[in-house]
């Protein structure tokens, strides 16, 4: 009976890693296809030995300057900015549903897209704000979305609120960061309220290297620690008297890791405006796939978000060519379905 | 809430913690594991105060078992008494923790529900998994909140048969809150009786559960028999006012 339990455990997390092995196979394949795609005719084998001319010239020829700079200042930089974009806000969901104990809380829960939007706003229209160069309306709305979770997370700390109590200080701080954009967008030209909402609909067209520059090393610091914590989080699911007689330190473990998916949330949506759903649905997909067990729901909730934001894009930029439509949209309009369908059809493993 | 409140646990023993509603049964088991502080006073296991502990360590010492587990999120069978092995463990899920888990389940006699989902087994089979969970823990303190309050009468002889052997044979020191007054005479080595935060009686069944200490702290007329060398209560009618 002991190895017959032995064993079925260890197919069992064997099935679990095996699918987080083949969601990192289908990202590979998707992106080898999706660089192929764009307005620039351009072949297969035209694309990849453009690529390839990059790190060996002397084997590869590129088809020209033209060429090697749409695959390597748009293609690449859009492929690997959705990439991260949809892992970040996966994992970010991931972990913020166990941890507020709500299976709807999202990477916006604590009102991080709301202080986003508002920022983008403030600088937009009114040229006001943190920082400037290039990076002015990014660096604003990144620290406006995290001054709405600081503002929660040092109220939980020095409050000691319940996750039912951030979760609805952050829907409260949404409305009210809302409302100043509105009023902001009131008073405002056409132009700039335009700006605006192109800004808030979410893009992936603004995607260049140096934005993955200043993304990468929030999430070389952020996705480990969050990937350490999922044996805490499983803790966590039992509730907080248990979590702390199981030797969790639940108050801490909460506000550091509250901390780190705002971060990654903040850090994606300030370059891609605010690409909702992803972060709400990726997880709950994850989690019909393999149940609750938070050492693969959240690695593969991220690769689940990579993957759809990615499907989405491509689909995006070639289904009424040449007109893109945004990516915050493509995503609820491909996600929605394919989140319905799996809720109704899913007995299995799906949260009761 | 709970005021002077001083007693020593037996290892090998049942403590029970009896008393009417709000008397402070789960306010005391959660301030013995440290879940909640006391305003004055020590906790102390082997001399050691239980605050100047980490959680880790005050895991380790001592397991809870809550009146209910609910999950958010779905878990295994095994998953779920695989947790009671996180105080010890720094990595991964390793096969010792793997054969304490299946050991507990063992213990507990369900290790065929071990690959099952949590929320689809029965509020029994799910109380057995939560003390699997704390075995697996390896405390030398088993503390119960109304670990038979939900469960139907095979349930809770079972359920109570199962904590009374392997808290013999592997000389833990338990302590269970109750509302069932026969279960606890049956079971418990040592009663405590609580009213308004404060010990009332103290002592084997047979001295801690007479008929005036029922009447002054349940308010019910009760009369005492003996079964077996153990006292029974037959409940026979609240005293006082009527409050209907």
């Amino acid at each position: 009976m002991k190895i017959n339990i032995l064993i079925a455990y260890r197919h069992h997390t064997g099935r679990k890693r095996l699918f987080v092995f083949s969601l990192m196979a289908a990202i590979g394949l998707l992106g080898t296809f999706y660089i192929t795609l764009g307005p620039l005719p351009l072949s297969i084998l035209e694309v990849y030995a453009t690529l390839f001319n990059r790190f060996i010239p002397n084997y590869f020829s590129t088809p020209g300057e033209l060429a090697a700079r749409a695959i390597w200042y748009m293609r690449l930089p859009r492929l690997l900015m959705g990439l991260a974009a949809g892992f970040n806000l996966g994992i970010a969901g991931a972990v913020m549903q166990p941890v507020l104990r709500n299976p709807l809380a999202s990477p916006f829960t604590l009102g991080i897209s709301a202080g986003a939007g508002f920022g983008a706003a403030l600088a937009i229209i009114f040229g006001k704000g943190l920082g400037g160069g290039v990076f002015f309306v990014v660096i604003n709305a990144f620290a406006f979305s995290l001054l709405t979770a600081i503002l929660i997370l040092g109220l939980s700390q020095y409050k000691g609120a319940t996750p039912e109590k951030m979760v609805l200080s952050g829907i409260a701080l949404s409305y009210l960061f809302s409302a100043g954009t509105t009023m902001m967008q009131y008073f405002a030209d056409s132009w700039a309220v335009s700006e605006v909402v192109f800004w808030m609909v979410g893009s992936l067209g603004k995607s260049t290297w140096s934005s993955l520059r200043f993304m990468l090393p929030v999430m070389l610091v952020c996705v480990p620690y969050l990937l350490l914590k999922t044996r805490d989080l499983n803790v966590m699911n039992t509730g907080d008297d248990v979590a702390k007689s199981l030797g969790a330190n639940v108050r801490r473990d909460r506000v550091l890791i509250l901390m780190a998916a705002s971060l990654l949330t903040a850090i994606t949506i300030c370059f891609t405006g605010t690409i909702g759903f992803i972060g709400l649905v990726a997880p709950h997909i994850a989690r019909m796939i393999l149940g609750g067990d938070n050492r693969f729901v959240i690695p593969a909730a991220g690769l689940v978000g990579a993957l759809l934001l990615n499907g989405s894009d491509l689909v995006a930029m070639n289904i009424i060519r040449p007109t893109i439509i945004p990516i915050g949209i493509m995503t609820a309009f491909m996600g929605v379905p394919l989140f319905l369908y799996l809720i109704m059809n899913n007995r299995s493993e799906f949260w009761r | 809430m709970l005021d002077r409140i001083t007693f020593d646990l037996l290892p090998g023993q049942i403590l029970a913690l009896l008393g009417p509603n709000g008397a402070g049964k789960s306010t005391l088991l959660k301030c013995i594991d440290g879940l909640l502080r006391p305003q004055r006073g020590n906790i102390e296991l082997g001399g050691r105060a239980i605050h100047d502990l980490n959680r880790k360590a005050i895991a380790r010492l001592m397991a809870y078992v809550p009146q209910s587990t609910g999950e958010l999120f779905p878990f295994k069978v095994i998953d779920m008494v695989l947790l009671g092995r996180h105080p010890h463990r720094n990595g991964y899920v390793g096969n010792k923790d793997l054969e304490k888990a299946i050991n507990a389940l063992k213990m507990m006699g369900i290790e065929d529900l071990a690959m099952k989902d949590f929320g689809a087994i029965s509020g029994g089979q799910q109380q057995k998994v939560t003390i699997a969970r704390a075995l697996a823990q390896e405390a030398e303190v088993l503390l119960l909140d109304e670990p038979t309050s939900n469960l139907d009468i095979r349930h809770q002889l079972e359920v109570m048969d199962l904590l009374k052997h392997l808290v013999t044979t592997n000389t833990l020191s338990t302590i269970v809150t109750m509302h069932d007054l026969n279960l606890a005479a049956r079971y418990a080595d040592t009663i405590i009786v609580l009213a308004r935060g404060r010990i009332v009686a103290l002592g084997d069944p047979s001295t801690a559960l007479i008929p005036e200490t029922i009447a002054s702290v349940y308010r019910v007329e009760a009369d005492v028999r003996y079964v077996q060398g153990k006292p029974y209560i037959i409940p026979m009618k609240p005293l006082g006012k009527r409050t209907y």
